[in-house]
């Protein structure tokens, strides 16, 4: 042995030493680490000194996350079936920008006009605004529309198609902004 | 939205001994291909701020006052963990990161109550030490390989980030071994080296057992 360790401790001490180490870790889990880590608390220390909240909160409160959505933009292919219309929607914040293009057709089918309703829909508990209200920006008939937004209120925004052919038809939107995207409806 | 991935990452992350951090992870997850320079600096920063690996080595070196025996006795760690690291992401060897963490921390208390003499005492002869710590090594190596398995590496460069990430870690280990023995060294000019020298291993054993405890923990509740 290489070793050179000039005085091994005595039994006495081995056996204090290995004592001490325990404790000294048992103490460490049950009021800190297990209280804080897991949640488990069996001295109740752990709730005392207010480490229990670290394991037991959900982390990061979910609703402020959603209420800043991140800038970003997305292509969304949304294929509407013959005679039926949908709607296809975006959370905004108020006074949030959106840019916008959509077109109907592609390489293959003949571009064809679409009567469309862009609106938006104030968030449920908006008292301001009475039940069911909705606020149209643009009504009309089209097969390439671009535009921006800012929102006038929070809630959903987006788009009403309505396809009265016998075919179904794609519509291909670009949008672009802070917005949160809720889908078809 | 990517921020509270972020952020959600690094609280889960937190909860293992050394895991990687979220801006590594986020590496991780979208690397392809062969990048070398960056898996080298992951393996190296992952050994220097892992306290579990650091504090083993503060185990192995204390008592080691020859540097041809530091070099012995950390090229047997080094050999022990190469290999498992090597032969678990290649091999898709995965093992339970808690359980491996755990005798991770088995491992410090060993070695503290190695170097308080124990083994000596209790069975009467000292076991070979170079065994031990390479067989220890094998044990941390696989920690090492878990923490990489926990990302689908793409199979596209695999053996050259590898190479480079146990690189890294070596390189890691020799800045952290550096600095250890430097701090040692001069505690070592200290009278109070040797009288601090039980307690200090003492709070090694208890280091390792709080480290033990805490993985095991998450290996039968989480």
């Amino acid at each position: 042995m290489n070793q050179f360790n000039p005085s091994p401790p005595s039994a006495n001490t081995l056996i204090k030493a290995s004592t001490a180490a325990t404790i000294l870790a048992g103490a460490i889990l049950t009021v800190a680490i297990l209280p804080a880590e897991y949640n488990i608390d069996p001295t109740g220390f752990g709730e005392t000194l207010g480490l229990t909240t670290l394991s037991a909160v959900e982390p990061v409160n979910q609703s402020s996350a959603e209420r800043k959505p991140a800038y970003q933009k997305d292509t969304v292919s949304i294929m509407i079936p013959p005679q039926s219309g949908l709607e296809y929607k975006l959370h905004l914040l108020k006074g949030a920008k959106l840019k916008y293009r959509w077109t109907t057709g592609s390489w293959k089918t003949e571009s064809t006009p679409l009567y469309f309703d862009f609106h938006g829909e104030p968030q449920a508990d908006n008292s301001f605004y009475s039940k069911n209200y909705f606020e149209s920006f643009t009504i009309s008939t089209a097969n390439d529309v671009s535009g921006s937004l800012t929102a006038p209120f929070e809630g959903s925004h987006g788009w009403y198609w309505k396809n009265s052919s016998a075919e179904a038809i794609t519509v291909t939107l670009n949008i672009e902004g802070a917005y949160a995207i809720e889908g078809i409806k | 939205m990517g921020l509270l991935i972020i952020l959600l990452s690094s609280l889960g992350g937190s909860a293992f001994a050394h895991g990687v951090d979220a801006s590594t992870e986020q590496f991780l997850l979208n690397n392809q291909g062969v990048a070398a320079i960056p898996y080298l600096y992951i393996g190296a920063k992952h050994m220097l701020t892992g306290y579990d690996h650091l504090l083993f080595l503060v185990g192995v070196i204390f008592f080691l006052y020859r540097s041809r025996d530091v070099l012995l006795y950390v090229s047997c760690f080094t050999l022990g963990h190469s290999l498992t690291l090597m032969l678990g992401v290649l091999n898709d060897i995965a093992v339970n990161p808690y359980l491996i963490d755990a005798i991770i921390g088995l491992s410090i208390v060993y070695k503290g109550f190695d170097n308080l003499g124990g083994w000596q005492r209790i069975v009467g002869h000292q076991p070979d030490t170079r065994l031990a710590v390479l067989i220890f090594g094998l044990f941390h190596g696989f920690g090492l390989a878990s923490k990489l398995q926990d990302f689908q590496l793409p199979e596209e460069g695999l053996l050259t980030n590898l190479l480079a990430f146990n690189l890294g870690v070596e390189i890691g280990q020799f800045l952290a071994l550096t600095i250890i023995l430097i701090a040692i060294s001069y505690w070592r000019r200290h009278s109070s080296y040797l009288r601090f020298a039980t307690a200090t291993n003492t709070l090694l054993m208890s280091g390792g057992m709080v480290l033990m405890g805490y993985q095991l923990t998450g290996y039968f509740y989480v």
